[in-house]
């Protein structure tokens, strides 16, 4: 996978988050999963009541965060957010949390198609990475969802970028 | 086919540890995938999380050692990887509705739903016949005439149904023209099936012959529509009760499940699993 190197100051976002295993079915009632209620459960906010986020940078452009946690290796669980990007944290909605993404590097990856639903985990993590001259600054990664995306069920005519916060080698070593 | 044979490949990899402290990474790591899309694709395969999966059939094998030995308690949450006793406890008492050391002194151990190991023939089937979305019916009292049987569940080919269809016939019966196995122990997935293959009659019909009349009280069911072969009809019981039931927020009654074959054509199968309670 090719990536590009960008810098970025910190990112303020507004949103909703979830805990535990994303994947895991939230009833046998359906078939989706706690991201994809999630995105349902903060969407639907958010259409609905526009005004309460307010200073919202881009109207087409949302954001889903995965960060690892101390559980994450060991249980699966991670903490999922959903948010947009504020200019600034002037108010917060009592139904929503706020996240500030620290500044640094990331590496981005530009996701096509299928490309989107396969293992770009392993594809990132496990071959890009470790043959790259960057190490992970942060245990957090960023998909970038803006008009590019056209759906779940339109999945082929669909961009998603990938954001890993990363370091150049032994930056961190001091 | 492939992912399903990566997926069971963890799933082996989880089986041999069950006594061993792992984690979900290196179960990823055995199916040769990033921990996110593993528990993506594992929740997709077995509708269980890696983690929920793991716990289940070590809380599984611990009641079997805790019912067939003499180990305690705290030797069998330290065995089976839990932190302390409490933490056994509790996880034990979510998923059997009973406290480990009630389960000790109890001789009643029917009602508990093990978790079995899940093996690739399973996931293949589940692929193949995924659970339809169930509606909630409530019939009342129900009454049966048929021949009861022990072991596998008859074909519409066995000597057992075609005997059940000469009587009706002989004696004139009049049914709905519905046949229906019923199983009496359908968690049972170690020892034989023991139940009845029947048609359903109205409660004033007499017993004729060989046949033998069953009656079952009013209840509320889960009718699951059916559309696999009737012989892996085995594989989707008992994801629905050790996988589907547990996550469903409904317990199921384990003396009874209805399977109607229609008109012994078995073309249109349905399950039906009485529910003991709304929780």
């Amino acid at each position: 996978m090719e990536a590009k190197i960008v810098t970025r100051d910190s990112i303020c976002l507004i949103g909703m988050g979830f805990y535990g295993d994303p994947c895991s079915n939230a009833s046998a009632w359906s078939e989706e999963n706690e991201i994809g209620r999630l995105w349902k459960r903060f969407m639907g906010f958010w259409h609905k009541s526009p005004d309460l986020i307010p200073n919202v940078k881009d109207h087409n452009v949302a954001l889903e965060v995965h960060i690892e946690t101390a559980e994450t290796k060991e249980k699966g669980y991670s903490e999922i957010f959903i948010g947009v990007i504020v200019e600034e944290l002037k108010y917060l909605p009592l139904e929503c949390v706020a996240k500030v993404l620290p500044p640094t590097q990331y590496a981005v990856f530009t996701l096509k198609g299928e490309e989107i639903t396969a293992d770009w985990g392993k594809k990132i993590y496990q071959d890009w990475l470790p043959a790259s001259d960057y190490q992970l600054s942060y245990n957090y990664n960023i998909q970038y969802y803006d008009q590019r995306f056209k759906g779940m069920d339109k999945i082929a005519e669909s961009t998603v970028d990938l954001y890993l916060p990363v370091v150049p080698l032994n930056h961190l070593d001091f | 086919m492939k992912a399903l044979q990566h997926i069971y490949q963890s799933i082996l990899y989880m089986e041999a540890n069950l006594k061993n402290p792992i984690t979900m990474s290196e179960a990823a790591d055995a199916a040769g995938y990033s921990l996110y899309h593993f528990s993506r694709i594992f929740n997709q395969a077995t509708g269980h999380s890696p983690y929920d999966y793991v716990i289940r059939r070590r809380l599984s094998e611990a009641a079997r050692e805790l019912i067939n030995t003499d180990k305690k308690i705290i030797d069998l949450a330290l065995d089976y990887q839990f932190n302390n006793p409490e933490t056994f406890t509790r996880a034990f008492h979510k998923m059997f509705d009973i406290l480990p050391s009630k389960l000790k002194s109890n001789n009643d151990y029917s009602d508990l739903i093990y978790l079995t190991p899940l093996t690739y023939d399973l996931l293949l089937h589940l692929k193949q016949n995924p659970i339809a979305l169930p509606t909630i019916i409530k019939k009342d009292l129900l009454c049966f005439l048929g021949l009861v049987f022990y072991g596998e569940t008859p074909d519409s080919e066995s000597s057992l149904y075609q005997q059940l269809k000469n009587e009706i016939k002989k004696e004139k019966i009049k049914t709905a023209n519905n046949y229906y196995s019923l199983l009496f122990n359908p968690t049972a997935w170690s020892c034989q099936k023991n139940g009845m293959i029947a048609v359903e009659i109205n409660l004033n019909a007499e017993t004729p012959g060989p046949l033998i009349m069953k009656k079952v009280i009013a209840a509320r069911y889960f009718l699951f529509p059916y559309h696999g072969k009737l012989d892996n009809i085995n594989y989707t019981l008992s994801y629905l009760y050790q996988t589907w039931f547990p996550k469903s927020g409904f317990k199921p009654r384990i003396d009874l499940a209805l399977i109607c074959h229609g008109n012994a054509d078995h073309q249109q199968i349905v399950i039906l699993i009485p529910i003991n309670r709304l929780n």
